[in-house]
């Protein structure tokens, strides 16, 4: 376990000082360094998988410029104009050059950033054309060869549940959510399924994630003992199963949901935005789910798939709108909030379609189509050239180019840091020697990164309890001066609140629990620490010169004290009558003769009792204070 | 080895209440207690009887007070797709309508048109009039235990399937393979291996281009009397020889290289598609795949090859010697031992208590065991219509329980029905347990979990306990307790479990001589609010576990 899950005050502390909450607070130093492209940002990496459902229509989203005529042939009442069309690239070679659908403005900017990746001629040999089997082959790995067309577990699900089986339903410090998360269709998906005991994903299809666990928590009750070793009992496992998967996380997915929030970006209110938006939600918020599906449909345009006065509005248009538009909003929203390092983006769709139209200016299923990858640190460009629009059968595109699994396998490898131990038990070492080079080259995890174990680092040597871990404190200097703001920054999603009266000399034994927090501070937004502490130290009542007034106070309350000469640090909290630390701004601060005085504003408090906690590393004090 | 050797001794209480819950959405206790003095043979006869009467013939427009269906607002133009597949609301009456009808039918006719429903998968979400969705039931209704073949011609000329697979675009000059993949694919024999390309084993893609080939020509038609079915009554789509191919068309060897001759007039187009589904239904996969559908819809999801061998087949068998007719197929493995878990040891399926209640089972049973009074559609019909049907029904515990009645979100039917490995486990997942085990708080309260409002009915607890035919001693709580648990719960429960509910949930901690002097008190001064408080919350308990999500 390295403390990067944890305490991760990084060696920027110096550089641009933040505030974590509205109260200055201890500065711990880094326990140790980061390292460039190490295990630590590989496992704060995550993917988000966006199935097209339906059988997205790849020739009218990546137009073939140098086939043009031809396309155009195929297509007579459906073909995108080519004053309509947004030609992409025009540095590549002739043959290799596309056109984007004209409603792809957002992927279009995002290729021009180098954040997109678009690989032609996607998809596997002798091509399913059903819905239902092709998406199941493209969620569990499979194809049309016997050994692999019935697969049974998913993709997705053998690659977590090998690389995360001793902590899936059994969060941990450094995981202390699902693997993998699903959004929008409210089937479960095949792609997260095995046959492991517990299950890969946690589906938040439809619910609200604010409120899941308030209402899961009203839920259930006592469990039946008995349960019979018969299809009956294996059943009510499941339920019991699916129960606790969903009671473990479901704090936690609402905790880090409300801890989160997205950046001033206004997404548009679609499908597919609302997922991705929640999704940048819960990564502010701290969630380090590895895995998110996100869900689009409606692709199975056999009918009216454009509009008959105009072939670039209609119902693929929309669909594409949606598509190009939310990732960019979510792009965009993730770079605000500083979060676009961790993530990428890979598309699929269980077919393309028919190189020519039917006559119900629609497409029928089809065999090969482009998918997509996007992402900060992706390898950008087309990969790959356009598909032949002369060589058909059945009316659609011969060849493939790429199987889809050297997508996916490059994106676990090279993205997702996984080994080949993994690749194996996910079904994708074949592709493992082919697998695209989809990732930044400075960007690719470096190797096989396995789970941090407990006691990686010698800061958590207390093995006996998962929760209560030993750790070494070296006290910082003396901050400027608390006229300063005494500050710090945090660097990672993963950092510390301070709990009132904490105090943690060496070697102190501290409780680490779950945390609640966002805050903002001078209009900067702070990250969401994750972990909080709790004192477990008695308190020691030898302040002295300390005193906070008035009391009761209406407006603002000031806490002031005077620190020994042998005190690097004091801290000073308000918290609510349970303890639970209150945030509330510093409208001043000054000092004289030795004392430090912080005004804060407590206009906005409720009514009722707070503390006012002072502590150093040496001693502590609680006040009490009413609010009128 | 599974067996389906006709169980033939008396059924008793708990295989009544498992052979109810199968084949009935209107599960209550006294049906149970009449079966359970039944043989199956006995029981099958009652079960498979002609279906009652139709609580309403057709849905109430609430903004009106009267009937609709036959004179409908708009009548499109049948090439306006747009038109065709507009007027939302009334769509959502008809679902409730059909809900209702589905959950007082006493027979097992509304379960065998909800599989075929689940068979031949349509929806009235993007598709079709309010009065399409209607008729499309209605022959699925009529054709619940009548002839299989038939019935898959009459939905091939159906207005809704028309619509909803595109065969209303399919004309000889711009074929439209839509609903020729799926017939072939999900709705008769069935996509086997892929052992070539394009191959499936029992079809080629060659196949599904001379299908659509056949389908040719068959279109949607508004609701005019010259396209009513005679055989049906109900409205049906058209033929046009113009838009049809009348050419020969060549099958592949999957079926033998029959070869349809092509239609020379109109009526002959019905001779070309008997041909057609006559060549599709002489393969003997045609009946095993369905007869694989009946099987998980009505037994168990797993079907390993001891079930193939032993249950299938033969099942397949009858089937295929019966023309396809569907009642001697259901008698035959709803009186089997394998259904009752009575076959031969070694037989690796249990079956009893081994299926995870769909979202509507759920509600049914729920609704139909507690006597919930629904919202009369001809009185109340807003109550019925708008609070019940459209607040609760479609906004609420469908929408949360991934359930749409009657708009599945793929032709290949829900989930449940259709995505192995998982089958019936795609019911109970982190997003479905809250309206699930809400439920009994939902109907006790009268208020919608997430959404708000109300249901526009509410569960009596206490009329429900106090009328001897549900609790034979109300004032014994411990009698309440155990003949609610007997009758909800597929198994009966250990003692544990029965203590558990008795004594920390109704009794909470409280004596049994406390209940019976509350219960007497509540008799003598008709004052309930003591005795409701307990009751309501044992209901919300019993139905808020893992053993009622099972039967």
């Amino acid at each position: 376990m390295k403390r990067r899950e944890f305490l991760n005050i990084s060696a920027k502390l110096s550089a641009t000082p933040l505030v974590l909450g509205s109260v200055p607070v201890g500065v711990f130093q880094p326990l140790d360094l980061l390292q460039a492209v190490d295990c630590d940002t590989v496992r704060d990496r995550i993917l988000v998988v966006i199935q097209m459902r339906g059988g997205n229509d790849g020739i009218n989203t990546i137009i073939p410029i140098e086939q043009y005529d031809t396309y155009s042939n195929l297509r007579p009442d459906i073909r995108i104009r080519q004053q309509d069309y947004i030609p992409l690239d025009s540095t590549l070679p002739l043959a290799d050059q596309v056109a984007l659908h004209p409603s792809m403005t957002g992927i279009k900017s995002l290729y021009d950033s180098g954040y997109a990746n678009i690989i032609q001629g996607t998809g596997y040999a002798s091509h399913n054309r059903s819905h239902f089997k092709s998406t199941d082959l493209y969620l569990t790995g499979g194809d049309s060869r016997p050994e692999r067309f019935n697969l049974q577990e998913g993709w997705m699900g053998k690659y977590l549940t090998h690389v995360y089986e001793q902590i899936i339903a059994h969060p941990q410090r450094f995981m202390q959510d699902p693997v993998g998360l699903q959004f929008g269709n409210k089937k479960p998906s095949l792609g997260f399924h095995t046959f492991h005991e517990h299950a890969a994903a946690i589906s938040m299809s439809g619910q609200d994630p604010a409120g899941f666990f308030t209402l899961i928590s009203e839920v259930g009750q006592q469990a039946p003992m008995q349960i019979p070793n018969s299809d009956y009992g294996d059943k009510l496992n499941h339920i019991l199963g699916v129960e606790n998967d969903t009671n473990t996380y479901a704090k936690r997915i609402s905790d880090v949901f409300n801890c989160g929030r997205n950046s001033d970006i206004d997404y548009p209110d679609t499908y597919l935005a609302n997922q991705l938006k929640t999704v940048a939600r819960l990564m502010h918020g701290g969630c380090k789910t590895k895995v998110y599906l996100v869900d689009m449909t409606g692709f199975d345009n056999h009918v009216n798939q454009t509009d008959a006065d105009n072939t670039a509005t209609g119902a693929h248009q929309r669909l594409l709108e949606q598509l190009s538009d939310g990732v960019k909003f979510f792009m965009d929203d993730l770079e605000a909030m500083g979060l676009a390092e961790r993530a990428a983006i890979v598309t699929f769709s269980e077919f393309g379609r028919t190189a020519d139209q039917n006559e119900s200016r629609g497409t029928d299923h089809g065999t090969v189509s482009p998918m997509f990858v996007f992402g900060k640190n992706i390898s950008p460009g087309v990969t790959g050239t356009n598909i032949n629009l002369s060589e058909l059968d059945n009316r659609a595109p011969t060849g493939f180019q790429y199987d889809y699994r050297r997508v996916f396998t490059g994106l676990l490898r090279d993205w997702l840091g996984v080994g080949d131990d993994t690749l194996m038990a996910t079904g994708f070492t074949p592709w493992a020697a082919t697998a695209l080079p989809l990732i930044a080259s400075q960007k690719i995890a470096a190797e096989a990164c396995p789970l941090p174990t407990q006691h990686e680092n010698s800061v958590f040597a207390n093995a006996d309890d998962p929760h209560t871990f030993s750790v070494t404190v070296p006290i910082p200097e003396h901050p400027a001066g608390v006229t300063n703001a005494p500050a710090m920054e945090l660097t990672d999603c993963d950092y510390v609140v301070l709990a009132p009266g904490f105090h943690a000399p060496e070697g102190s034994n501290l409780r680490i629990f779950p945390s609640l927090c966002t805050e903002t501070f001078d209009g900067q937004q702070l990250r969401d620490p994750k972990i909080e502490f709790e004192a477990i130290l008695n308190e020691h009542d030898d302040f002295g010169e300390i005193e906070a007034y008035p009391n009761p106070f209406i407006d603002s309350i000031t806490a002031s004290f005077k620190p020994n000469n042998d005190e690097k640090n004091i801290n000073v909290q308000i918290t609510d009558n349970v303890g639970k630390l209150i945030r509330i701004p510093i409208v001043h601060s000054y000092s004289y003769s030795g004392y430090y005085n912080l005004i804060f504003d407590g206009s906005n408090l409720a009514k009722g009792v707070y503390y006012v906690v002072f502590f150093s590393e040496k001693r502590r004090k609680t006040i009490k204070v009413l609010k009128q | 080895m599974a067996s389906l050797t006709p169980k033939t001794s008396v059924l008793g209480k708990r295989l009544a209440a498992h052979l109810l819950r199968r084949t009935c959405f209107n599960y209550t206790k006294q049906r149970v207690d009449e079966l359970a003095t039944k043989t199956p043979n006995q029981a099958l006869n009652e079960l498979m009887a002609a279906p009652p009467p139709l609580q309403l013939t057709e849905p109430i427009d609430p903004e009106t007070g009267r009937p609709w269906i036959n004179t409908p607002e708009t009548i499109c133009d049948p090439d306006d797709l747009d038109c065709l597949s507009s007027g939302f609301s009334k769509k959502i009456y008809v679902m409730g309508y059909w809900f209702n009808e589905l959950i007082h039918d006493n027979t097992i006719n509304m379960k065998m048109a909800f599989f075929l429903h689940t068979n031949f998968s349509t929806s009235w979400l993007n598709t079709g009039r309010n009065e399409n969705s209607f008729d499309h039931h209605q022959l699925l209704r009529q054709f619940a235990l009548g002839n299989f073949k038939t019935l898959t011609k009459k939905i091939t000329l159906d207005n809704l399937m028309l619509l909803y697979l595109n065969n209303h675009q399919n004309r000889k000059q711009a074929p439209n393979e839509n609903y020729a993949r799926e017939l072939l694919e999900l709705f008769t024999i069935g996509k086997g291996p892929q052992i070539g390309d394009g191959d499936y084993t029992n079809y080629t893609e060659d196949d599904v281009k001379e299908a659509a080939r056949v389908l040719t020509g068959f279109l949607y038609a508004n609701r005019e009397a010259q396209y009513i079915d005679s055989d049906t009554g109900l409205y049906a789509g058209r033929s046009a020889l113009s838009l049809h191919d009348t050419g020969d068309k060549t099958f592949s060897s999957a079926f033998n290289n029959t070869v349809i001759t092509g239609a020379t007039s109109k009526a002959d187009m019905y001779r070309e598609l008997d041909d057609f589904l006559d060549m599709i239904f002489d393969q003997v996969e045609t009946a095993r795949h369905i007869c694989r559908k009946l099987y998980r819809h009505f037994v168990h999801a797993d079907i390993n090859d001891e079930i193939e061998r032993d249950i299938i087949i033969p099942l397949a068998n009858t089937f295929k010697n019966n023309n396809y007719e569907l009642a001697p197929v259901m008698a035959r493995l709803l009186k089997s031992q394998h259904f009752y878990n009575e076959d031969d040891y070694g037989s690796t399926i249990q079956v009893i208590g081994g299926m995870i209640k769909s979202p509507l089972e759920i509600l049914a049973h729920t609704i139909r065991f507690f006597d919930v009074q629904l919202p009369d559609q001809q009185t109340d019909s807003n109550a019925f219509y708008k609070t019940f049907t459209s607040g609760f029904l479609r906004n609420t515990f469908f929408d949360l329980t991934g359930f749409m009645l009657n708009a599945p979100d793929t032709v290949a039917s829900y989930p449940a029905y259709h995505q192995a490995p998982q089958w019936d486990c795609n019911w109970f997942i982190s997003s479905t347990i809250i309206p699930r085990y809400k439920v009994g708080q939902m109907f006790t309260t009268n208020r919608r979990v997430l959404t708000g409002g109300t249901l526009g009915t509410q569960l009596d607890s206490i009329a429900y306990i106090q009328n001897p035919a549900n609790i034979s001693n109300a004032e014994d709580a411990t009698v309440v307790v155990e003949e609610m648990m007997e009758y909800l719960f597929p198994e009966y429960p250990s003692p544990d479990r029965v203590e558990f509910f008795l004594n920390d949930i109704f009794l909470e901690g409280l004596s049994v001589f406390n209940w019976k002097f509350e219960w007497i008190k509540y008799l003598d001064t008709n004052n309930d609010s003591d005795v409701r408080i307990p009751t309501d919350a044992l209901i919300v308990a019993l139905l808020g576990t893992p053993e009622f999500q099972l039967m």
